[in-house]
Parts: C-alpha cells; structure tokens; sequence
C-alpha cells in the first residue's frame, strides 16, 4: 500500500512537470520577437529606351540556320514602324555589299561568301536576299516592327548560306559581324 | 506483492503514454503556428520565376532612343546609356551627327552597367539633328572578339 502510494505521487509529479513544460511552450508562443529590419536601397529603375530590338550575337559556319530579330520592347507612337536593314558599310562584306566569312575572323585570311536571306516565317516561304540594294536603290527589310508591337510585321527571320567553298580551301572556322541599321519611320 | 508490481508498472506505462501524447500535441501545435510565418518570410527575397526575363543566349539586345535632349556648349551631358543585363558582350556606344561628325565614344560598358553623364568629344550647336546615329559595336565578353552590331538613328535635339 505504501509503495503503490509512492507510485501515485510519482505519477502526479511526472505530469505536473510536463503540463508546466507545455504551459511555457504555450508563453514562447506568444512573446514578442522585435527585429529591425532595415530594408536594401530599391536599384535604380533602367533606363527609358523606346525600343530594344534582339539580334543575332555572332554568325559563323559552324552555326548556320534560321535566326530571329525580335523585339523585346516597343513603344513606338502609332504612326510610326521601327525598321530594320543590313548595313554593309559595317558589315564584314565584298565590294558588292554581299556578306563574307573570313577564316578564324582575320579579314586578311582566307574568305567564305556567305548569302543572308530574309523570310517572314519559319517555314521559310518567299524569301528574298537581304545584303542587296531593292529596286528602289535601298537595303532590304530585315524586319519591321509596327508601333507597339514585338512581333514582326515582315521579316524577323534571317537565314546565312554559305557557299560550297572552292579546291584547296582551308577548313576550319570562317567568322563574319553583320551590322544592322535600326531605325524609326514614318508609316506609308 | 506481485499484483503491486504489476500495477506500478502498469500505471508508469500509462503515465509515459501520458506524457509523450503530451509533448507530442505541443510540437503539433507548435508547428502548425510557426509554418506560416517561415513561408513569409522564405518567399519574400526571391522575385518569382515569371518576372525572369528570358532570352536566347545567342542574341544581343539593342536599346534605341527616338529623341535624346543634350545642352548647347556644353561637353558633360546628363544622357543614360546602358547595356541589357543578360548580353554576352559588352558595348562600346559612338555617337555621330547626320553629316558623320562623331561628338561621343564611350569606354566598354558591360552587361548590366550604364552611363549617367557623358563627356562629348566636342560641344553641340543647338538645333534638331534628325538622323543621328548611335552606334553599337559589340565585343565578346569572354574574348574580346567582334561580335554583331548595329547602328539606331534617332533625333537629337540640342538646346540652350
């Protein structure tokens, strides 16, 4: 009787300790934490540019294919077309104006001719050569994005042809830079 | 005697059950309080994935400008030029007038940098200069090789 008496204190001892644990799980609960939270200086907004056209980075023989020029911001007033053409005076180019690829991009190397031709769509439907001058003594479209939009009107997809190369041509990597004008007009 | 052994043991049992059932309530309850506040404050330093800007690594971004506004005689001017976070290269920007003047040429601005003021080359009369040009050429980043370019027109208005 004694013992079973010991026994029961026991037992009312263990579970007053462990609600007095709960009990002060319950007060952290609800403490208040203070922290001073010193907010990061906002970064400085970019810089207002009416548009941001997307061209390809470099062109060599190794990566040929369709290229896009997109546009990833336009804010152009109605009215107006933002214009994009081939600019040979920059442009790695023959005398002609037609592009050319030059061995490990050395001008002086050995060179590749290399024709640019623009689509409209992917599927690569009419296409027309873009390092020309058109009929009326201009350069081609490359693309032409209308006021407000990303998305290309005409144009919008360039693809680079090299040519089958010649006898005794050195293999390797043949490079070339295009340059573009861009460039806001009138509509019409 | 032996009965009361087994009670002892029997009620020790109990009082244990007791006990974990106890402790483990209290975490239940614990967590539940704290789980919404570590999501607070887990979620707030991260911009969500949908304001990532995403762009083909094979392309160059090309900011133009239809008008920029400069002071007549003056050589340091409040004019931001940058370069698009995310090029592969950097930019050197020139700044010519429509007959072929170049009044700017910038040092190399990588990806992600910009200019507040520029230094002219020379002074601008004022006027509306329509058709001048910006030029960008651009250098690889890793190394240092041309890489494609562009020339954007816009009007350039100098005034007093």
């Amino acid at each position: 009787m004694k013992k079973t008496f010991i026994a029961l204190v026991l037992i009312v001892a263990m579970l007053s300790l462990s609600a007095t644990a709960y009990a002060e799980n319950e007060t952290s609960a609800t403490m208040t934490v203070n922290y001073e939270f010193t907010a990061p200086e906002p970064p400085d907004p970019p810089p207002t540019s009416t548009y941001v056209v997307n061209i390809p980075s470099s062109i060599t023989n190794d990566s040929m294919g369709l290229v896009e020029i997109t546009a990833s911001e336009n804010t152009l007033p109605s009215g107006k077309i933002l214009v994009v053409t081939y600019d040979p005076l920059y442009s790695t180019c023959n005398s002609n104006g037609h592009f050319r690829l030059y061995k490990d991009g050395d001008p002086l190397g050995p060179e590749l001719g290399c024709r640019i031709l623009v689509y409209s769509n992917s599927e690569k439907t009419q296409g027309k050569y873009l390092d020309v001058y058109n009929s009326d003594g201009k350069q081609e479209v490359a693309a032409a994005f209308p006021a407000g939009s990303t998305t290309p009107s005409y144009g919008g997809f360039l693809e680079f042809v090299p040519s089958a190369g010649y006898p005794g041509m050195i293999s390797g990597t043949y490079i070339g830079t295009v340059h573009f004008n861009i460039e806001v007009r009138d509509v019409g | 005697m032996k009965n009361n052994f087994i009670i002892m043991a029997g009620v020790t049992l109990f009082a244990v059950v007791v006990v974990l059932g106890c402790v483990i309530v209290g975490a239940m309850l614990l967590g539940k309080n704290s789980a919404p506040a570590a999501a607070n404050t887990g979620g707030s330093s991260e911009a969500p994935e949908d304001d990532v800007l995403i762009r083909a690594p094979d392309t160059i971004a090309i900011p133009g400008y239809a008008q920029l506004v400069m002071k007549a005689g003056e050589l340091l001017q409040d004019v931001e030029l940058y370069n698009p976070e995310g090029n592969p290269c950097y930019f050197i920007i020139s700044i010519a007038l429509p007959d072929g003047t170049e009044i700017f040429k910038s040092s190399p601005i990588k990806a992600g940098e910009k200019t507040d003021v520029i230094r002219l080359l020379q002074p601008v009369k004022a006027g509306t200069y329509e058709g001048a040009v910006m030029r960008y050429s651009c250098f690889s980043a890793s190394d240092d090789t041309p890489m494609n370019g562009a020339n954007t027109k816009f009007t350039l208005e100098v005034v007093k």
